[in-house]
């Protein structure tokens, strides 16, 4: 049996040690002494008083007050759905979005997508918040002043023209996905002659724009099939969490991945990286690289290649006898392989170009023909801006949603450069840094009030629509173009014209187009199979490797900044629901950290928590097992201004660490100088408080096995089964049976379902040192454990389980339950009754799988006392409530909540089917975490329906419940992981155990 | 002994104190009016007043404006504006446009009712002047009697001398008496409070006003429309769907003089839809928070009648909650009511009970049987 620990101090310490983490910390103590008899007294007098006060109060008078003209397709209490598209200038994604009486409150994925097939990210998933967002720019302001639209597009146009021949006026925004936007600014080019767009991305990907350049002609991105490679190579690119378009790769990802009793096969994937990112922590095979040694890495696999290949190699690079094996499975795989980089230097690229041109993957696991049309952003070309602007030759910068003075390369350098230039606007949604060294800020509306189009993928469109009237005095992007273009049309009527000529090529306003765009916008998606037919040329690597073997190799500390798969590039930084996402790796939520490897902490000497100053940035370290030894990952997309009750910077932004006068910016750089501050830093995390003790909980096996015997590495299952016994009266469920299982095999640890289940649910955002308290609220988890031994980083395994409420039908939470809030429904269900919950919290002793959350106090605004509130967050404020699910009841102070299998989803459907007078079909329930998961990992049904999902995998040999050998006989299953590794991972996996 | 002097003492000061204050009060007002008393605004709001309420009267065989126009609504419908309503009319016109109103009005159903009205220029000012202060001040609260109240204070107080004397007089020689009265005072102090606490956020029988006259009699009673024509959610969604001055219209746009309100309370509906107000409706059926009932559920797939929640709605002028909505009435009514379920092939799924009913085990389905009493069917 496999040990698993979870944390670097549960390993080191064993599992006595952790049990600490149950004791209450100091605070909790403190608090607990302040508590006296005499505030005991206070307390009494006052819940007396207040008892006897509402009971004397009248029932408040309620009005009812009906829409005056009653739209048809508008509803009380009925949802709309309308199909939209998710961009904040990363990656796009079709979804679509719940709108209640008037107000969004849930995205969901576009399940017509055929990229997607439904699945979101937790930025996707979250975004929502944004929208309710009381620090978004309100009003059009001229230096500090506010004025109205009409003057400051009056003002702004007269500047412009008014502008010497010479100078340029250039908009600076991220990639631009929106064709119709693209043509309204060729528009504006035609207008003003000295136009000029500078596309400034977030995290750039010039590097391999510029190696297509070299390899197809022109400088593409292309698109990658990761569903039809069989062995899939990654140096450094997490493409399952922020590398290019993770939401619509993990779903090709998982079906790469799927196993069934059809399909034996899985594609194997193995991982180069320096430090512990998600895809890594997914992968078969996992290599332990410095950064500055992964171009040697590739070119040493491209000279393996080409040997095992019989074609000429290039000058060695002294790592060809590491890569043999794993040339050798990309030889068996041939054109089915893929390698994939995250690298931002050409050189790289051009390597990973020819590597996969030798494997013959254009055209099927590499598509050139169907670019990819996201992060269109050239480092030279932003670079030359920089010095176009300190030149004089700027007269005028447009600033559309990009934030430079965050995100831009050197952004001091800018923020100088900018003050000299005769006219500067920043067009925003959200509150940006670069708005206080702006002249004119104008506030635009967010991408949920606003008409637009993407197309992400080349011949991949799809539609946004508001769903909401502004809430502000903004106005959607495209409006605002037009205004200054002096055009009377609105956003809406341009967008439709231009699909009318270009996209659906219908003739104007004859029926066939009204039906077509009606179809269009109804469903979000639209597809044409058009593509552009590229020669991929056969590149000469000699250069290119004479200037890899040359690089000197790096002897020291090393720095990596990564996307966080919460924040990512910091755009949206100020929603409380990404914040206080744990981490998928490190399980840490509302800061960023160093991490470095357990190997460099023990030489260091440095403790969890101890905040060290690298190259004049401070940041507290955490030791993260399966780091190179080297290697210091830090989280790019933090030290932004969270507002709220308490506004904080949160984080640090340690993009400064990474300016180094280079032309194109790369994400890892030597450390000149760390120094040990003496001061220690609490870092929240979820990590150690739901400590599962070393028990059989995530079965694995590997492929291999599982094609010996399907139960491999469930054996204890059979066992299990065969002692079937209770003293309890069993269920009986005549009508339905509701089961949900989560294929480990397709999990990937994304946590977009943490936060759909959060939004679907109205789970509370605690803050910070709640978190720390162990206090968070999250009805699904996703327990992530490490196997094999953390000195040797590169054995290191991961494994991750989501886990929320079990529904057990033995179960141990509504046998104490004094007051009954907790019982059995008729339909297997594990209810809860939040009214009738009088806190004694039993429950959550008694449960073993430790799901059920209490609310210590009132984080939503629910309680009319308001002294029962924390509100860390602002999420009590009357604009941020409209988020709030109408159908959930918002939980108050003292009452035990969990996961309730979305019983506002089932018992809508099912009343559906009552309507209509038909039988529920399977698949038609859709749980908030299952419609979000991008890699359909979860499945939902009723198990008395023979016919069903759910059925099917209740006979699949790799089911287990959780625990069940404690008989509680749970309704939520998983299947065991398969790893696609030849050799079982069993061997020397004992962990040291401290007796 | 003690006591009493003591409450002697207390009672010769508290004379003197009242005395003064008195004294002090009628001296004030003699300063400030040196104007003869009836000259004042007091004389000429104290005279309209009494003309309101008939105490003054130009022809005493008509009957007094408040008889028609009252200033409280009660259970019973009043078709005639009331005082507050005839306030903000009467305070836009002047004397002149008041009297013509008061004395001849030219429509129809007011020229018959204010038949021989003739009342002075001076009563009409002064009546105005009432109405417009009135406006000003409000109605002030309804008069409600607390019979349970008085109970509650008069054992209360027994039980308070019960004490007294069982402690400190002791003029009572059997103490017996003293248990008696504060056992049955206890208890009488018990049952209200378990009865006030249980009823505690019910209703029944709750009918406040609305703000227009609306009455479901007139429209479900007397003209015979479907309840479904305007409540047009109650198939489909969870709540029944109050009907905007839009679907009010379909008929109204026509009928503008009601059966009995005469055309005020429709031209309220039409002066909101002409300007595009909204009508803030008083809702009469409320559940709390934490509970989710929906209208499609019982109405559409359980195929209740709406009379079994709602009461004889067709006879009711002001709507008047019938039931008291509490948890035990949903149960108690789930235990008993059938389920359509061999006519809905959504609970061809049970096949246990199918074939109980086929054998004749069972002759009938309940709600309670397919889990209509599990807590998370109306709490999530």
């Amino acid at each position: 049996m496999k040990k698993y620990w979870k944390s670097i101090e549960e390993y080191e310490t064993g599992i006595k040690q952790i049990n600490d983490a149950h004791i209450p910390d100091k605070i909790q103590a403190k608090e607990a002494l302040k508590a006296s008899r005499r505030d005991f007294l206070k307390y009494f007098g006052f819940s007396v008083a207040s008892a006897a006060v509402l009971a004397s109060c009248e029932r408040p008078v309620k009005k009812a007050i009906p829409l005056l003209i009653q739209p048809e397709e508008v509803r009380p209490g009925i949802a709309s759905y309308y199909a939209s598209t998710f961009y904040n200038g990363c990656e796009a994604v079709p979804i679509l979005v719940k709108v209640r009486d008037g107000r969004p409150i849930k995205i969901e994925g576009n399940d017509l997508s055929r990229l997607t097939k439904g699945g979101t990210s937790a930025q996707v998933q979250a975004s929502l918040l944004n929208l309710y967002d009381e620090s978004r720019p309100k009003e059009p302001v001229y230096q500090g002043q506010e004025l109205s639209w009409e003057q400051a597009n009056s003002d702004i146009i007269q500047k412009l023209s008014k502008l010497d021949d010479d100078k340029q006026i250039v908009f600076l925004t991220p990639t631009i996905v929106s064709p119709s936007f693209q043509s309204l600014l060729d528009n504006f080019k035609q207008k003003y002659p000295n136009f000029k767009q500078v596309t400034l991305d977030s995290y750039s990907y010039s590097g391999i724009r510029e190696a297509y350049g070299k390899v197809v002609g022109k400088s593409i991105i292309p698109f990658y099939r990761f569903d039809k490679a069989e062995v899939i190579v990654s140096f450094g690119a997490d493409f399952l969490g922020t590398w290019l378009m993770p939401t619509i790769f993990t779903h090709q990802y998982a079906k790469a991945r799927k196993i069934s009793n059809e399909t034996k096969k899985i594609a194997k994937h193995i991982h180069f990286e320096s430090y512990m990112s998600l895809t890594g922590s997914n992968a078969d095979e996992r290599y332990i690289i410095k950064p500055s040694e992964e171009a040697k890495y590739l070119l040493s696999l491209y000279n393996e290649l080409a040997q095992q290949f019989g074609h000429p190699i290039t000058v060695k690079s002294g790592f060809e006898s590491e890569l043999k094996t794993v040339a050798h499975n990309l030889v068996k795989a041939k054109n089915k392989a893929l390698v994939v980089s995250g690298s931002n230097n050409v050189d790289v690229q051009l390597v990973v170009a020819s590597i996969n041109q030798l494997l013959g993957a254009y055209g099927n696991t590499v598509m050139v023909d169907k670019e990819t049309l996201l992060y269109k952003g050239k480092d030279a070309l932003v670079h030359k801006f920089l010095d176009d602007c300190i030149e004089g030759k700027v007269g005028a910068v447009i600033s559309i949603e990009s934030n430079p003075a965050y995100h831009f390369p050197s952004s001091e350098k800018f923020i100088k450069a900018i003050n000299d230039v005769e006219l500067t606007v920043n067009v925003s949604s959200q509150k940006e840094e670069t708005s206080q060294f702006f002249q004119y800020v104008l506030p635009s509306s967010h991408f949920l009030e606003s008409w637009s189009d993407a197309e992400f993928i080349a011949g991949e469109y799809s539609l946004a629509q508001p769903v909401i009237r502004a809430i502000y005095n903004t106005r959607d992007k495209h409006q605002i173009v037009l205004d200054w273009l002096g055009e009377r049309s609105k956003s809406y009527d341009f967008i439709k014209s231009f699909w009318n000529k270009h996209i659906l090529n219908k003739t104007a306003e004859t029926n066939a187009f009204r039906s077509a765009w009606k179809q269009t916008l109804s469903d979000g998606v639209f597809h044409s199979d058009q593509s552009t037919k590229r020669k991929v040329s056969k590149l000469n690597l000699d250069e290119v490797s004479s200037r890899i073997v040359k690089q000197e190799p790096v002897d020291g500390l090393e720095v990596v900044a990564y996307q966080s798969i919460s924040v990512g590039d910091g755009k949206m930084c100020n929603n409380p629901w990404l914040q206080e996402l744990p981490d998928p790796v490190s399980r840490i939520c509302w800061d960023n950290y160093y991490a470095i490897s357990p190997s460099l902490a023990k030489e260091k000497k440095w403790k969890q928590g101890d905040i060290i100053n690298i190259d004049g940035i401070e940041l507290p370290v955490f030791i993260q097992p399966g780091n190179h030894h080297q290697v210091i990952s830090v989280a790019l997309g933090y030290g932004r201004m969270m507002d709220g009750p308490n506004p904080e910077i949160i984080g640090k932004n340690i993009q400064p660490l990474l300016e180094r006068d280079l032309v194109s910016i790369q994400y890892f750089t030597d450390v000149k100088e760390v120094k040990s501050v003496a001061a220690t830093y609490e870092l929240a995390t979820t990590q150690t408080h739901h400590s599962m003790e070393g028990r059989a909980l995530v079965r694995e096996t590997t492929l291999s096995e599982y094609l010996k015997n399907p139960a491999s590495g469930n054996e204890m299952h059979a066992e299990i089964e065969k002692l079937h016994t209770t003293l309890y009266k069993e269920h009986d469920y005549k009508g339905h049976h509701w089961a949900m299982f989560i294929d480990l095999n397709s999990c990937t640890g994304c946590n977009a379902c943490v936060v759909a289940c959060s939004v679907e649910n109205n789970v509370p955002v605690v803050g910070r040192d709640e978190v720390r308290r162990s206090h968070e609220m999250h009805w699904l988890r996703i327990d992530r454990y490490y196997t094999q031994l953390p000195d040797d980083p590169s054995s290191l395994r991961v494994v991750r389980q989501p886990v929320m409420c079990q529904h057990c039908d033995n179960a141990p939470c509504e046998n104490v339950c004094p007051v009954a809030a907790t019982n059995h429904s008729s339909e297997g269900i594990n209810q809860m009754a939040y009214n009738r919950c009088i806190g004694t919290r039993y429950c959550n002793n008694n449960c073993p799988y430790k799901v059920r959350r209490f609310n210590w106090y009132d984080y939503t605004g629910a309680d009319a006392i308001p002294f029962n509130r924390v509100d860390a967050t602002g999420m009590t404020s009357d604009l941020k409530r409209l988020v709030l699910n109408p159908d959930v009841t918002v939980r108050a102070k003292g009452v035990i909540e969990k996961c309730s299998f979305c019983i506002q989803r089932i018992q809508e459907k099912k009343l559906e089917a009552k309507k209509d007078g038909k039988p529920l079909v399977d698949g038609t329930i859709l749980t908030a975490c299952q419609q979000g998961c991008p890699a359909k990992a979860i499945t939902f049904g009723d198990m008395n329906d023979e016919n069903s999902e759910v059925s099917k995998m209740m006979k699949d040999p790799r089911r287990y419940h959780l625990l069940e050998e404690l008989h509680t006989l749970p309704s939520v299953g998983y299947l065991t992981k398969v790893r696609n590794t030849e050799q079982s991972n069993n061997k020397n996996t004992q962990h040291k155990t401290h007796s | 002994m003690k006591i009493e002097s003591s409450l002697k003492l207390f009672n010769a000061r508290f004379s003197i104190v009242v005395l003064l204050l008195c004294l002090f009060s009628s001296h004030a007002y003699l300063q400030n009016h040196k104007v003869p008393y009836d000259q004042t605004i007091e004389y000429d709001l104290k005279i309209g007043e009494r003309l309101y309420y008939g105490l003054i009267s130009d022809n005493p065989e008509l009957p007094s404006c408040i008889s028609c126009h009252a200033k409280f609504t009660g259970d019973s419908i009043n078709w005639n504006p009331s005082a507050m309503e005839i306030v903000q009319v009467s305070d836009s016109l002047t004397v002149k446009q008041f009297k013509a109103v008061v004395n001849s009005p030219e429509d129809g159903f007011l020229a018959k009712v204010h038949k021989g009205y003739n009342l002075s220029d001076e009563h009409l000012t002064q009546l105005k002047l009432y109405l417009s202060n009135l406006g000003k001040e409000g109605v002030g609260e309804k008069s409600a009697t607390k019979p349970r109240l008085g109970l509650f204070l008069l054992w209360g107080f027994l039980m308070f001398l019960a004490l007294v004397d069982l402690l400190f007089t002791k003029k009572v020689r059997y103490k017996v008496i003293h248990l008696l009265v504060i056992i049955v005072g206890l208890s009488v102090h018990l049952k209200m409070a378990y009865e006030e606490s249980a009823d505690l956020g019910r209703s029944e029988g709750y009918m406040p006003d609305q703000p227009i006259k609306f009455s479901h009699q007139v429209h479900a009673g007397d003209n015979k429309i479907d309840c479904k024509y305007c409540h047009f959610n109650v198939e489909q969604g969870k709540s029944a769907g109050i009907p905007g001055p839009d679907l009010c219209m379909n008929c109204h746009m026509i009928v503008r003089e009601g059966s009995r309100s005469g055309k005020s309370e429709i031209a309220k509906l039409v002066k909101n839809f002409e300007e595009g107000k909204d009508i803030a409706w008083v809702r009469v059926h409320n559940l709390p928070d934490h509970v989710f009932f929906s209208h499609a559920q019982h109405v559409n797939a359980g195929q209740l009648d709406c009379a079994q929640c709602h009461g004889k709605v067709e006879e009711m002028h002001i709507l008047k909650q019938e039931n008291d909505l509490s948890m035990g009435w949903c149960l108690d009514c789930h235990k008993s009511t059938n389920v359509n379920f061999t006519g809905n092939s959504y609970y061809s799924i049970y096949e246990k009970y199918h074939s109980e009913l086929s054998m004749g085990v069972r002759d009938s389905i309940k709600a309670v049987d397919i889990g209509a009493n599990d807590c998370m069917k109306c709490h999530y």
